[in-house]
């Protein structure tokens, strides 16, 4: 248990190395329409785990994953202002390094288009 | 699946428990399934470090050879899992069936990450503060000093029910089954602090616990909730090492944890360290803000409320559950129906049950607490005039007169939905 937990929390981290430099490392069919129905019907997971791969994922999903796991992203529907208050808290409570721009705009319109209140990518 | 949410989320009121009935079996079949597909499978890709080709083949709920030991959930048994860091899981209603719940199907709240050491022999509960006689107690200090006490005892998350939430409220989308009873031993809290002797001025008990923050700053506590005096002095609050005549799972907080049956489960805190006495409210995390609280007057659905106007919750109201049939079920034309019921600081004096979408009602048998503290069984024997689609609502009455709810009294942070449990069967 333990093991898995240090190596969980390690993993953003080496993943981090590569992620500077995703711009150009993301083969291109996973930034494509067809190339994600692709990715759908064959179940191959994603690096992102359940986060929707659209623009906005990878700097959302590194943001987040040092401290916790981006299921409890995923199971939110909030609006933009429910988002930004919640990255407030984090910060103000929670320990998180505060987000720069322009990630913390890229962030929340991530979160506002995939995971709003009518919760379009909600887990199954 | 999306379409069905949707049709369910556009409809008012109503249409939480709607929805619920839709995602009642998806939960429940897909949850190991899910934890495969998902991050599990992620995770375990990253811990192999390699793809896993055959990964279509793979049973559901089958966690690879190599990475055995390291599955979140170990001891767990068909619980869905809403979050691997901190691990969050839920049970589906159909497997909390048992009258006594199974460690393995108890539910798993965590604010925090493990603790590193978890050994019991080296275990130290101190007791502080407004005391006359400060304690430092080892579990077996525990068991030589106090009576021990077996006691059947409820624990339900103050957010069980948020899923269905419309607009939705932040954090876990509990559904059905953040609830459990399982048999707790340990010894009383009132008697611990009896010994300790509450000076004159105590207000509130302030409970800590050896989790770790998951910023992972050890100075930070992922949580640290407590109960009026009064509260701690009742005779059902345990400071348990056992779960069901074993030593506790480490996720419901091994070696010891305390047990606060009928308020929200984080006032029993896990991994428990030390319980200090204090002349205020206590001031912790989670205790402040609007965490474990709700509007002190009712709100519309999505109503902005000022922090200054929520209060702490306490007991939590009267609920039910249907466990057998599960939802989607295929019987007969007559079948038994059966589940659980209880408003703990209360006790629940009656459970209806209806077949016709709530017609008409007729009373299931309901036993009284096996104790003070644990949920009541209930069943009743249905007949279906006909073959086709029906739901069994249950409905719970408690000893004051309050009755499970049909629309969720919504508050911003999505606390106490006791709307009634609706499970869909097919008679034929």
């Amino acid at each position: 248990m333990k093991t898995i937990l240090r190596l969980l929390a390690a993993l953003p981290l080496v993943c981090a190395v590569s992620a500077a430099s995703a711009f150009v490392l993301v083969p291109s069919h996973i930034t494509s329409e067809s190339g994600l129905k692709v990715l759908a019907s064959t179940d191959e997971p994603s690096e992102y785990g359940l986060l929707k791969v659209a623009n906005g994922v990878d700097e959302t999903f590194y943001a987040c994953t040092p401290c916790h796991s981006e299921r409890i992203v995923a199971q939110q529907g909030l609006t933009r202002e429910g988002w930004d208050e919640l990255l407030d808290w984090m910060v103000e409570e929670q320990g998180m390094v505060e987000i720069e721009e322009p990630d913390r705009t890229t962030i929340l319109d991530y979160l506002e288009a995939h995971y709003n209140e009518d919760r379009p990518n909600f887990p199954n | 699946m999306d379409e069905e949410r949707d049709v369910a989320r556009h409809a008012e009121n109503v249409s939480a428990d709607e929805k619920s009935v839709a995602e009642t079996a998806d939960t429940a079949n897909s949850g190991r399934r899910k934890f495969m597909k998902d991050t599990g499978l992620v995770t375990m890709m990253g811990l192999l470090g390699a793809s896993i080709p055959f990964y279509n083949n793979m049973p559901a709920g089958l966690v690879p050879a190599a990475l055995a030991d390291d599955n979140v959930l170990a001891g767990k048994d068909g619980l869905t899992l809403l979050n691997d860091r901190p691990v969050n899981a839920e049970t589906p209603p159909e497997f909390l069936d048992d009258p006594i719940t199974p460690t393995s199907r108890h539910f798993v709240r965590n604010n925090g990450l493990l603790p590193d050491d978890t050994d019991a022999a080296s275990w130290t509960l101190t007791v502080d503060g407004l005391v006359n006689n400060p304690m430092s107690l080892s579990i077996a200090d525990l068991k030589d000093q106090f009576e021990i006490v077996t006691m059947a005892l409820a624990l339900e998350c103050g957010g069980n029910g948020r899923a269905f939430f419309d607009p939705p409220a932040r954090g876990n989308q509990w559904t059905y089954g953040a609830i459990g009873c399982s048999r707790w031993t340990g010894v009383r809290l009132k008697d611990v602090l009896e010994k300790a002797g509450i000076q004159d001025g105590a207000v509130y008990t302030a409970h800590y616990g050896a989790d770790l923050h998951l910023s992972g700053d050890p100075e930070k506590l992922p949580i640290s909730r407590g109960v009026p005096i009064a509260k701690a002095m009742t005779d059902n609050i345990l400071i348990a090492f056992e779960m069901n005549g074993e030593a506790l799972h480490v996720l419901n907080g091994a070696p010891l944890r305390l047990v606060v049956p009928g308020w929200p489960g984080s006032c029993s805190q896990k991994w428990l360290t030390r319980v200090e006495i204090r002349d205020q409210v206590h001031d912790g995390p989670k205790m402040t803000g609007t965490s474990y609280r709700v509007p002190s007057y009712p709100v519309a659905p999505g109503e902005k409320v000022d922090k200054k106007d929520f209060d702490i919750i306490e007991r939590m109201p009267v609920k039910s559950l249907v466990t057998f049939p599960a939802n989607k079920a295929e019987t007969g034309m007559q079948t038994e129906v059966r589940g659980h019921a209880w408003s703990v600081d209360r006790t629940v004096d009656k459970l209806d049950i209806s077949i016709d979408f709530g017609k008409t009602w007729v009373a299931a048998e309901l036993d009284p607490p096996v104790n003070d503290g644990a949920w009541q069984n209930w069943r009743a024997n249905v007949s279906f005039p006909q073959a086709g689609y029906y739901e069994v609502w249950a409905r719970a009455t408690d000893s004051a007169g309050e009755m499970q709810p049909f629309a969720i009294n919504w508050n911003p942070k999505g606390y106490l939905n006791n709307t009634m449990h609706r499970v869909g069967i097919r008679a034929s």
